[in-house]
This record gives structure tokens, sequence and C-alpha cells, in this order.
């Protein structure tokens, strides 16, 4: 990967459009086109943007040829109808008025081009924030809360734990409060990593309602994952090694590093286990201009999976404990 | 005076199969220091651990109070202070910081908690370092703060774990007088250790424990009834003697009931030590072995324990 990436395209030497008054005959290749190239250079590193580059550079010269094509038909069409003078001289002039017509036509803005704006969408620019602000807090995130879950090893490590169970504090408040410390703490992370974004980069999230249920939903599945790594390590240790190894893979695998539809189908698939995905697709929903209800389906699915989650921890603490 | 702690047939089997606490019952009258003394392994953590609620007892119940540590357990936990046999602080909170977070883990609060952590400071003696880190303190000044953390909500019962492993002397005396002061304002102490003169000193009754089982119970006297008439002969020997041989010549005195050896010492448990001694003298010196000195000593626990399983109690 450390080689640039090179994509050739083949396009006239001379210029099709352009705003000094070019001849027609100019834009039709006479005999052997003459050959030239555009070398687009990009870092192997910042895969999405070469990528854009690329479909940039594919369009134009998709359009170059689509325009040379109608142009042809169109003259073919007007001699074959002999609607063309036969004169060389005032052939030339048309072509020349022609060309100039259609320059004007292009540098003028929006004359009756076809734009592609789908039914109920807003045109945006690609923002490459859009997709990386809320791939990193949500990275972030998981390491932070998938970590949490190793405290409460360490305090049965220091005895802590079971001086608190000798308390008459009962052990659904000091569970509860653990938790709901976790929660906290991920919903600040969250809540300042989501407004610097907006402050500094433009982000624009979305609907705070539905922010805040995707934040909401997020932490607590995310929290789902500390407490099973938590009732299955044995020591802090064990417990910090699993939920770094595992923020790593959801990380990955949920395409915060690169997108998801260049992974393979199955990983694509199982990603949908790790919180990132389903938190992922709500954020860059919302910011696409999805509306509340388009992210409920990954609230609800974000939720089921925190439930499942706490469920196995239960289970499994429950022969921690027994031992 | 009624039972404060009644346990019955109290059993704990570990998962993996070890069967620590195995049939349990005893009752602690109010007010009264109980020792429990057994060696390593001997059961005292787990059946602490289900008097104060941590572990489940695999069967039989225990009581505190009228409190079922099975049914009512957050009654039964409020009565009792616990002292972990391991320091079970934070050790990055000062030692204030620490005893605040217990106090209000036993619904102390406000003034009250304040006032209290003044005075567990006070007890323990350190009120100087309250400030610190825990984990800036010494192995006695973290004991110390430990029993403190255990004092706060001023418990009828108090638990402590072999409070006094691992430490210098002085915090070792400070310990066992602040137990005794504490039982004298009327606080029944429930009391483990595997230090006989601790047992001693301190308890108004004592249980043996050995195998996960209680082999004897009873006051000082009568558990050294259980050995009879028995007295010890204590010999200490001189650092070159082999002692394991001496105790093969001396176990030919037909007067020698039982013998046992620690480092340099040989304790012969005898009817009469004057009757035997004599002829355990003659013995030692037919075999050229050097004597430095020669105690007798009424039975002790040491005894009672060699009596009941024929081991040491310190192995
Ligand atoms: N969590 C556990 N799982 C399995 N076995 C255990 C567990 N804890 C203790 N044991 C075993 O139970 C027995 C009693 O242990 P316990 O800690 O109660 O003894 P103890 O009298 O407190 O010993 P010590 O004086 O060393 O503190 C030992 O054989 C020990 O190995
Ligand atoms: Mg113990």
């Amino acid at each position: 990967m450390t080689k640039p990436a090179r994509w050739n395209a083949c396009v006239p030497t001379k210029p099709l459009l352009c705003s000094s008054s070019p001849p027609l005959s100019h834009t039709l290749f006479t005999n052997q086109p003459e050959r030239a190239s555009i070398t687009i250079v990009t870092n192997p590193s910042r895969p999405i943007s070469s990528t854009v580059v690329r479909a940039i550079v594919a369009r134009f010269t998709d359009s170059l040829n689509l325009s040379m094509a109608a142009g042809s038909l169109l003259f073919s069409t007007l001699a074959q109808q002999k609607a063309l003078p036969t004169d060389e001289t005032a052939l030339q002039k048309l072509g020349e008025t022609w060309g100039e017509a259609v320059a004007h036509a292009f540098t003028q803005p929006r004359t009756s081009r076809i734009t592609f704006v789908a039914a109920d969408e807003q045109e945006r620019p690609f923002d490459p924030m859009a997709y990386f602000a809320p791939s990193m807090a949500i990275f972030a995130l998981m390491f932070t809360i998938t970590q949490g879950g190793t405290t409460l090893l360490a305090e049965r490590e220091q005895g802590t734990l079971q001086r608190m169970l000798a308390s008459p504090t009962p052990l659904a408040t000091i569970l509860a409060g653990k938790i709901i410390g976790l929660w906290l703490a991920g919903w600040a992370q969250l809540a300042i990593l989501l407004s610097l974004s907006a402050l500094l980069f433009d982000v624009s999230w979305g609907n705070p309602l539905a922010v805040a249920l995707i934040c909401f939903a997020l932490v607590v599945a995310a929290s789902g994952w500390g407490v099973v790594i938590a009732a299955l390590a044995r020591t802090p240790g064990e417990a910090q090694t699993t939920s770094i190894v595992i923020s790593l893979l959801f990380g990955a695998a949920a395409g915060h590093f690169f997108p998801r539809s260049s992974l393979p189908i199955w990983l694509q698939q199982a990603s949908r286990i790790s919180p990132n995905a389903w938190g992922l697709e709500a954020f860059t929903t919302l910011i696409s201009g999805g509306s509340l209800t388009s992210i409920v389906p990954h609230v609800a699915a974000l939720l089921f999976m925190a439930e499942l989650l706490f469920g196995v921890a239960t289970i499994a603490a429950r022969r921690q404990f027994a031992a | 005076m009624p039972a404060l702690v009644r346990v019955e047939h109290i059993t704990k089997r570990y998962a993996n199969g070890t069967l620590a606490v195995d049939d349990v019952s005893f009752c602690i009258k109010e007010g009264e220091t109980f020792s429990l003394l057994g060696p390593n392994g001997a059961g005292k953590t787990t059946l602490i651990s289900m008097l104060s609620g941590i572990l489940t007892p695999t069967d039989g119940d225990a009581f505190i109070g009228q409190h079922s540590i099975r049914h009512a357990p957050l009654a039964a936990k409020r009565l009792i202070g616990i002292v972990p046999q391991d320091v079970a602080l934070y050790p990055t909170l000062t030692a204030r910081q620490n005893l605040t977070f217990w106090g209000g883990m036993y619904d102390v609060h406000g003034a009250t908690l304040r006032a209290r952590v003044e005075e567990a400071l006070d007890i323990v003696g350190l009120r100087e370092h309250a400030d610190e880190r825990v984990e800036t303190f010494s192995g006695g000044m973290k004991r110390r703060l430990n029993i403190a953390a255990g004092l706060l909500h001023h418990p009828r019962l108090l638990l402590l774990d072999e409070p006094t492993v691992g430490i210098d002397p002085q915090s070792r005396r400070r310990i066992l007088d602040t137990v005794k002061q504490f039982n004298a304002e009327g606080m029944t102490v429930l009391y483990t250790t595997h230090y006989m003169e601790e047992a001693e000193e301190l308890s108004h009754r004592i249980a043996i424990m050995d195998h996960g089982r209680i082999i004897a119970l009873g006051t000082l006297e009568e558990l050294r009834h259980l050995v009879g008439e028995h007295e010890s002969v204590r010999m200490t020997l001189r650092e070159t003697v082999n002692v394991e041989a001496v105790c093969e010549h001396l176990r030919h005195i037909a007067d020698i009931r039982h013998i046992t050896s620690t480092d340099h010492q040989v304790v012969a448990l005898v009817p009469d030590a004057a009757a035997a001694l004599p002829a355990i003298v003659t013995h030692l010196s037919r075999y050229h072995v050097p004597i430095s000195t020669i105690e007798i000593e009424r039975p002790d626990l040491e005894a009672v324990f060699l009596h009941l399983t024929g081991r040491s109690l310190r192995d």
C-alpha cells in the first residue's frame, strides 16, 4: 500500500469546451485521436478521497464521451436530411456559431441542465467529517465503556466489592450505581465529542432528539459488552485486554477506518453484533438528512442488543459468584 | 445474656468441590469476645464471609440478632461491622475519603458521618494521616484503617478476620488493645486468628477449627481440661542439633504422651512435668544434645490443638 495508485483516462488534447469561441470542428475527432492522460496520484491511506476523485474523473470522461456522441449524432442526422449547407465556409461558420452557443450555455449557471436529486432529499456535498466524526466518537466510546467493566473486577481483586456486599446496601443498588456511573461517563464523552465536531468541523448532526436517542442506546449497548467482559474475565488485566481487542475489532468491522461496503459481505453482516455498526449507520443516516423515524430501527437494535448482553452477563456472573 | 449470633449447621462447599465449612453450629452471647482459632485453610474466612453475607451458605443458616442471613440479609448486615482479612480499601483515596465512603455504604450520612469518621480515625490513631492517600500507608496503618472502616455505623457485632497478620509489634499491640476496649464498651466481637496467644488474651470463649469443623469449643480453662492434667515441657536446643533425631530418642520415654518440634524447639506433653523431667534430661545428655533452656508450661491452645489433631497449629 505504499505505492501511490494511478489511473489513466483518455481525453482529447484539445479542450472540448472552453469559454473563448471553440470551433465546433475541433470538437470532433479527425483521423486518429491524439492521446492525453490525466494522472491521479492518491494517498493510499486516504482510500475514500481517492475513490471520490476517481469517480469524478470517470464522470468527467463519461460526460465528454456523451457530448461527443450527441454532437456527432446531431450533425450526421442533419447531413442525412440535407439540412446542412454544402458550402465549406458556411459549414465552418455554422460550426463556430454552434460551438459558441454551447460553450455559452455551459458557462451559464443551471440553464436547463438535469441535476440528479432524489425525491425528498436535498443535494448535499460529500463531507468526510460527516463520516469520520461519528466513527471516531463511537470508537472512543467503545474503549471507555468496555473498560468500565474492568473496575468491577479490580474492586473484586482489592476486596472492596466483597466489603460492599457485606454492607446493607443491596447488590442491585451497588451494580446500578456502577452502571449508571458508566453511562453518565459515556454520555458526557459523546456530548463533548459531538459538540466539538459540530463547532470545529461544522458537522450538523441532525434532529437533536434523534441524536440523544442514538447516544442513549449506543452507551447502553456498549455497557452491555462491558458487563459481559467483566462477567467472563477472571482478572482486571484479562478484562482490559479483551475490551481493547473487542473495541479494535468492532471498530474495524463496523467501518470506522474504511467503508464497511469495502469489506467482505459476511464481515459486514457479522459487524451487526457491534454497537458500532448500528450507531454509525444511525448517525450517518441522520447527518445525511434522515428523520427521527428513520433511526428508530437502529435504536431498537441497540437496546435489544443491550438486553441480551445484560442477560448473558447475569448468567455468567452467577456462575462466577457460585465458584 | 441472650445470644447475638446463632449459627445452625452452616455448610459451604465451593464450586470446585472443596468443603470449606462442614456443618458448623455455635452461639455467641451479646458482649462476648469469641475467637475462632485454626490453622491456614481451616475455613475461618469462609465462615465469616457467610455470616457477613458475602457468601451464601450451601446449607444451614445463621442468625444475627433475630435476622436470618438467608432471609433477612440486609437487616442482619446492619448489625455487623466487618474487618476483612485482606485490606479492602481504595488505595488512591485518602483515609478520610475511604471512611466517608464506607460510612455511606452503611447509611451513615451528614454530620453524624463526619463525627464518626473523626472518631474512627482517633480510635486507630490515624488522624494525622487522615488526608494522605492509602497507597502511601505502611502495612500496619492500612490494617488499622481497615478496622476503622468497620466501625463507622457502631455495629453490635464486629467480625475481625486475622487483623494482625503480617504487621509490626506496635501496630499489633494497638489492635489488640482496641479490640479489648470495644469489648469493654459492650461490643460483641468475633475474632479469627491462628495465633493462640491472641485467642488466649482476648477471648471469653474459643472455638478451635480444623478442616471446616469446630473440633473444640469452650473457655480457655475448659479447653485446657481437654488435654487432661497434661503439662508441656518446652526444650529449646542449640541451632546445630538435628531436632528430628532428638524427637526420635525422646519417644522412647514412657511418660511422654506426645511430642512435636518447631525450628529448634521440642515440646513434649507429659502428665507430670516434675516427674518426667529427670528422665528427659538423662536421655538428652546420653546423646550429648546441647540444651539452651527448658520450660514447663501449663497446657495452652497449642497443646489443645496438638492433643486433638496430632498436628501443630502453626505448621
Ligand atoms: N473461592 C474459593 N474457591 C474454592 N476453594 C476455596 C475458596 N476460598 C477458599 N477455599 C478453600 O476453602 C478452604 C478454607 O479456606 P478459608 O480461606 O476459609 O480458610 P482460613 O481458615 O480463613 O485460612 P487462613 O488462615 O489462611 O486465612 C481452603 O481449603 C481453601 O483452599
Ligand atoms: Mg482466612
